[in-house]
């Protein structure tokens, strides 16, 4: 319907997406692209990026979205290399890391598959793979689902009916207590915050808001949320070292394929543990690129994930854009998707 | 309230909130002018509208910066902004950007001192932050019925909040204090300090150290809000600590058995009254505010905002009392009405050569002129060459002092030069032979008055000095009197 669309990513939803539809997804570095206009979820993790069928258009949409904005302090002030330029070249030398631990259990092994043919790839492109650790990248989802919920918390504070958003209807209290007034409220103000509230958010985003509102509560900072911070810093530390050793980090983008509509949703906690392979990038503030490796027996399709150290989407976009010159996953659809077509 | 003599000691905290003078606001370029038409100041960034994001005015840093150090704070080289959340109509995103644990600058003091000698304080200064100011709403929601509105065009105003040590011992110290707050950042231009227009605001944190039975009894602290004027912290804290004192007397209650109280401050009425615990009861769920990046101060940064602010005005009273010879209280009195008088008063010392004399027609002829016509030194018509020039004539003795003041009403009135005024009026410096003449007349017309003098009886001679002066306007007094003294002696 659309050659390209561009989206937000704060702990996957461009990677992952990408990866489970088939088609190819970039999160930029932090800062590369102006959040400014984005409705901000976790406003140190949300980044904008493109979706696109090919790491090649990524690179053409890139180059026009990235730059600095004086409009976001947070965005980068560095110069916007010429991405689509920027594909030209071989992989020969170029140091890819694989995380042994990304194929332990949990993963389905159609996708551990397809991911391990994915490195064989690269290696026959003239790359060479490398077992790296990142010890911290297990703690990723808590420290994720601590940060992002606490930001959320408080970027979402601003719909309460009073400015912007749905205000609820007036005089329509139910929860009458004693001392309470008429309305079960103790004031139409403090009413009107609570109904527009409870009416206009999804149970989803009310659970993280109230996760994010427990966290940063007196008594509970330092147990949560300055925790998460300490581990965020490791993370980043972790990719650091890697960095040191490798050029790119290659893995899995989920460990499934996708599920069925209404599958997972009646366990939140299950719906988290998928962020796994994405969410850490958005932790370190570095560049992330999923894009289809293969398709499971059922059809569905399997994505891989490169993630680079920070401004290094040259590097990023050179090797997707190589992968997808050697193999035509990319340029295949699923059968589901074919037959509906 | 209670009558009977008290040794408690009253100890005084405040906290200010100061609006710095800038033209846009914190993290907007929208204007902060005040008195315009509701929410015709606003923008995306201020009204906290979905997708906008805040952009730290540098202006308004170093003015905060500014203030700092001249409360001889020390600047933190790394400092960064916080949210402070809470759900109120006049807070459109839901949170202040505020500053929690890092604040940009910690650690003054500013010292005040009675220019009578009644005290002398040195107050520390626990921190200065930088903060976003919220909005204003009008409404009626407690009783749940009418509409409330709300004006956003204060939200987003840099405000400067400076916290106290609580070494403020009485009301008039607290008072005075504010004075020299006010006079150093109005003083620096950091900002007018309007209390009307809500540009400076305080909050008094009161309790009172009782001693007794070899130990010191602490009160509960209380925080009292809503203090519109000056007038107002002193009358609010003295009434605070008697009725601190008598509710001790009664209940024995003592600081951290009960939690900090706050207490509004009705002017009309003249009383404290406690406000609604609902709203001290407060978790602001402060976190670093991620849609801003830390700040960076460098030294070269600091020399070059020290670089422009002059001498401060604790420094320049003393400067003033040393080069021109005038006493503490006349050097407070010049100092205490800003820079702009204290450059002008300067002018005219040096061109008078007279520092004492200058600072007398200050205070008793300009400053006067000025309180009863209202605006600054800098609109009024009289320059300080005029002032000296008249000053010069009358060391000269060309006439005295208070025909001094008529040809200066005169310059004011007319807006004409003093030699015009001079000479328009008559003035004319009387010759010692004319003096003469006329004393030998005086002499004649009253011989009771001589006979007086004779008998000596030497004040008798001021009644002639009426008459001289019917006689002729432009004599000297003092010379009339020593002339007819000379004569008398001589007969
Ligand atoms: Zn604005």
């Amino acid at each position: 319907m659309a050659p390209v669309a561009i989206g937000s990513d704060t702990g996957g939803s461009i990677r992952q997406p990408a990866g489970l539809c088939g088609i190819t997804g970039l999160k930029p570095t932090y800062g590369r692209v102006s959040r400014r206009g984005l409705v901000a979820f976790a406003s140190s993790l949300d980044q904008i990026g493109p979706m696109a069928r090919s790491a090649a258009d990524c690179a053409l949409v890139l180059e026009t979205i990235a730059g600095h904005d004086p409009g976001d302090a947070t965005s980068l002030a560095e110069p916007v290399p010429p991405y689509t330029r920027s594909l030209e070249g071989s992989l020969e030398g170029v140091r890819i890391g694989r995380v042994p631990a990304h194929f332990g259990a949990g993963i389905d092994p159609e996708v551990a598959h397809a991911v391990e043919e994915a490195f064989a790839a690269f290696r026959a492109a003239g790359a060479t793979i490398h077992d790296i650790d990142m010890p911290h990248a297990d703690a990723g989802v808590a420290c994720y689902y601590l940060v992002a919920p606490c930001e959320a918390s408080s970027n979402l504070a601003r719909y309460d009916g009073a400015h912007y958003g749905h205000r609820a209807e007036p005089g329509r209290g139910h929860r009458a207590e004693p001392g309470r007034g008429a309305t079960g409220y103790e004031s139409a103000l403090v009413e009107m915050y609570c109904r527009s509230r409870a009416e206009g958010f999804g149970p989803e985003v009310k659970r993280r808001i109230m996760l994010g509102t427990y966290a940063l509560s007196a008594g509970y900072y330092d147990a949560y949320y300055a925790k998460a911070l300490r581990v965020r810093r490791l993370i980043r530390q972790d990719y650091l070292d890697a960095f040191a050793k490798v050029d790119l980090i290659g893995g899995p983008v989920s460990a499934t394929a996708a599920f069925r509509l209404g599958e997972k949703t009646d366990d939140p906690l299950s719906m988290y543990l998928l962020d796994l392979y994405t969410v850490c990038t958005n932790l370190a503030g570095v560049g992330g690129i999923s894009f289809p490796c293969g398709f499971t027996k059922s059809g569905l399709p399997i994505g891989f994930q490169l993630q680079s150290p920070a401004l290094a989407e040259p590097l990023l976009l050179r090797a997707a854009d190589r992968y997808q010159h050697l193999t035509d996953w990319h340029l295949r659809r699923a059968p589901l998707a074919a037959k509906g077509a | 309230m209670t009558a009977s003599p008290t040794t408690a000691t009253t100890v005084i905290g405040l906290e200010v909130h100061v609006q710095l003078l800038t033209e846009t606001k914190l993290f907007c370029g929208c204007s902060t002018r005040f008195g315009a038409p509701p929410n015709t100041q606003v923008c995306p960034v201020c009204l906290g509208l979905p997708g906008s994001l805040p952009v730290m005015n540098r202006r308004a840093f170093d003015l905060a910066v500014r203030a700092a150090l001249a409360l001889d704070c020390r600047i933190a080289p790394f400092t960064k902004w916080d949210r402070k959340n809470y759900f109120y109509p006049d807070l459109p995103k839901g949170y202040q950007i505020s500053q929690y644990d890092l604040p940009f600058s910690s650690d003054g003091t500013l010292e005040v001192a009675d220019p009578k000698g009644a005290f002398a304080r040195k107050v520390g200064i626990i921190r200065v932050h930088l903060e976003e100011d919220a909005g204003k709403s009008m409404h009626d929601e407690a009783a749940g019925t009418g509409d409330s509105r709300i004006d956003l065009n204060r939200a987003g105003t840099p405000l400067c909040e400076i916290v106290t040590q609580p070494d403020l011992r009485s009301p008039q110290e607290a008072r005075a204090w504010l004075g020299e707050l006010r006079l150093l950042l109005v003083w620096l231009g950091v900002s007018d300090c309007n209390m009307q227009e809500g540009s400076l605001r305080v909050d008094a944190n009161v309790n009172l150290h009782i001693p007794v039975e070899g130990r010191v009894a602490k009160t509960p602290i209380v925080e009292i809000k809503n203090l519109n004027s000056f007038r107002a912290v002193e009358r609010a804290i003295a009434y605070e600590a008697a009725r601190q004192e008598d509710e001790w007397r009664t209940s024995g209650a003592e600081m951290g058995r009960v939690p900090k109280q706050t207490r509004g401050w009705d002017d009309a009425a003249g009383v404290t009254r406690a406000q609604r615990h609902k709203e001290e009861s407060s978790d602001y769920r402060y976190f670093p505010e991620p849609d801003l990046v830390p700040v960076t101060v460098d030294e070269a940064r600091l020399a070059g905002i020290r670089a422009t602010m002059g001498p401060r005005p604790a420094a320049l009273r003393l400067r003033l009392a040393e080069t021109w010879g005038i006493s503490a209280y006349d050097a407070d009195v010049l100092v205490n009405q800003g820079s702009e008088l204290v450059a002008w008063y300067e002018e005219l010392a040096g061109l008078a050569g007279d520092g004492k004399v200058a600072s007398n027609w200050m205070q008793q002829d300009v400053l006067r002129t000025l309180n009863e016509r209202g605006g600054t030194i800098a609109e009024f018509p009289v320059r300080p060459a005029a002032v000296a020039d008249i000053i010069g004539r009358i060391a000269k003795g060309d006439f005295d002092t208070s025909r001094g003041r008529e040809i200066f009403a005169e310059v004011l009135a007319s807006g004409r030069g003093v030699a015009d005024v001079v000479a328009s009026m008559g003035i004319a410096a009387v010759s010692e032979e004319e003096l003469v003449a006329l004393c030998r007349d005086l002499l004649a017309a009253n011989p009771k008055i001589v006979a007086d003098v004779q008998g000596g009886k030497e004040q008798a001679a001021a009644g002639l000095i009426g008459q001289a002066r019917k006689k002729n306007p432009n004599v000297n007094p003092a010379k009339v009197r020593e002339t007819c003294l000379a004569l008398i002696r001589a007969m």
